[in-house]
């Protein structure tokens, strides 16, 4: 069974987006570096305009 | 953010930290400890041995106590010895090569050779957020200004760990060090429309506040906005502490930490550098993620409260290169932490005095460490910097104190100058018990230290050569 690469980091994504919510100064920053890593690798992972 | 933000009322989890019982810390440290001597006695053979050796397995550490009586200490001798039969990382390494994703080198100040450490992509994130931990405490947040004026990348954990700790927490980092003169520096400090955070060695502290005091800029007037001056690296007095908190109208703080650490082991926290009645702060170590020992290095025995001792430092959770029951060569006095009145259980050490055991002079019999002459020289506002010079002549030991005095004392006459030195011979020797010949420089003719400072020559070898 191969695995959808793209559709495993569109739901790591939006964990990673629930985790940013959090208001806890010390691991607020830390989320929002995940959350961005996951994103930048979407976006090279991208190969044809439709989103 | 505030002046006064409280970090655990800010962070849930830095309050769990907080919070804990200290039988719970040593529970978490246990669990932690025999994971990371499960991984290595597979992955390193360098630690394996050493297990062997004790006949310890992992699974036979049961106790805290058991480990410190047990497991061999290393030093820096043991790593380059390690490193010079299996480079470049040595049998320690403990990750797959292929796994390095960073590589870390001690300054080479000792003069013994440079330890090489390799980390794991975990082991980055885990830099940062050791850089993050204590600068959350002191009161960084995200979107704060911060004027990181370590040197960057490099070699050095400190050329790593700032970038990688304010990136994280989400503020706006300026590395000005090393690619920037002083001047320079204070030049964008003032466009910069606000700095709220300055991380520096306490002596780049001192340069940069002198640099701005000769100016005519008083730090509190030009930087408003500031909340944290965060030191690192070396000792202090507190009458210097004290002014710069007034120059700069925010408080200091100061954490521990060393390449071995994998970034900062401990900090004073929004405390501060100051404990009560003016006393010194404490630093409160970060056991949950370092196992500290601090044992008399003559005999490796515990040290009691109050007392100075050599700090002992096992990672609990470090990949690569990790260090276990590492004899740092640090000194510090060491304050239990039923003894701290921080309100938590994590063990503590004087702030602002930590020194090394190697950097101690023997001196007409007396032990002198040159953070006892720094903290006597800098008592004294008057003072830009200083070199010390320990050499022979006609078989005599003489000792030779350069000072310059600061920018900003300038118009002073010569007897007020004759004044201060005479001061700062009579704070020398309450400090150490020796007598040194204190005289006067130009500032240009000392040495500038954009990060640690090496202030003293040890040249009495030269003079016993026939």
């Amino acid at each position: 069974m191969t695995i959808d690469d793209d559709a495993v980091l569109r739901a790591m994504l939006a964990q990673a987006e629930r985790l940013c919510a959090t208001g806890d100064a010390l691991l607020k920053g830390q989320y929002e570096h995940l959350r961005a890593r996951i994103d930048a690798l979407i976006e090279l992972r991208r190969v044809s305009a439709a989103a | 953010m505030t002046k006064d933000a409280d970090p655990f009322a800010d962070s849930a989890l830095l309050a769990r930290f907080a919070g804990l019982t200290r039988p719970e810390l040593e529970a978490l440290q246990l669990a932690k400890l025999r994971r990371q001597m499960t991984r290595l006695q597979a992955s390193s053979p360098y630690y394996a041995e050493r297990m062997a050796k004790a006949g310890l397995t992992a699974d036979a550490i049961t106790s805290l106590e058991l480990f410190a009586e047990r497991f061999p200490t290393s030093s820096k001798a043991d790593f380059l010895a390690d490193q010079q039969a299996h480079p470049p990382f040595g049998a320690r390494l403990g990750i797959a090569r292929e796994q390095v994703a960073l590589v870390n080198m001690t300054g080479g100040t000792s003069g013994q050779g440079q330890e090489i450490y390799g980390r794991s992509q975990r082991d980055v994130h885990q830099l940062g957020y050791l850089h993050a931990l204590p600068w959350v405490m002191a009161g960084l947040r995200a979107g704060d200004v911060a004027v990181n004026c370590v040197p960057a990348g490099g070699m050095t954990t400190g050329g790593w760990g700032p970038g990688e700790g304010l990136r994280i927490i989400g503020a706006t980092a300026f590395h000005v060090g090393g690619g920037l003169s002083t001047d320079a520096k204070i030049d964008l400090m003032l466009t910069l429309g606000g700095v709220n955070f300055i991380y520096a060695s306490t002596n780049y502290l001192h340069t940069l506040t002198e640099a701005l005091l000769g100016r005519g800029i008083t730090p509190r007037d030009a930087f408003p906005d500031m909340h944290g001056l965060f030191i690192a690296a070396e000792g202090y007095p507190l009458e210097w502490a004290a002014k710069i908190e007034e120059h700069w109208g925010c408080r200091l703080q100061e954490g521990y930490g060393s390449t071995q650490c994998n970034g900062f082991a401990g900090s004073t926290g929004s405390a501060g550098v100051f404990g009560k009645d003016g006393a010194r702060g404490l630093i409160s170590l970060f056991e949950w993620e370092t196992l500290f020992e601090v044992v008399d290095p003559d005999t490796l025995q515990p040290t009691l409260s109050g007392e100075v001792g050599e700090l002992v430092a096992t990672n609990l959770s470090v990949e690569g290169s990790p260090v276990i029951r590492f004899r740092t060569g640090d000194a510090a006095r060491y304050v239990a932490w039923q003894d701290a009145g921080t309100g938590k259980v994590w063990k503590t050490i004087e702030a602002g005095s930590i020194g090394r055991f190697d950097d101690m002079m023997k001196i007409r019999g007396n032990n002198v460490w040159p953070t006892a002459i720094d903290a006597a020289v800098f008592a004294h506002d008057e003072v830009g910097d200083y070199a010390g010079r320990v050499y022979t002549e006609a078989g005599k030991t003489e000792i030779e104190v350069r000072l310059a005095f600061a920018d900003h004392c300038a118009g002073l006459s010569a007897d007020e100058r004759d004044r201060v030195i005479g001061s700062v011979r009579e704070a020398i020797k309450a400090r150490t018990n020796v007598w040194m010949a204190v005289v006067e420089c130009a500032r240009a003719d000392l040495p500038e230290f954009a990060y640690k400072a090496r202030r003293w020559k040890d040249e009495r070898q030269q003079g016993y050569r026939l």
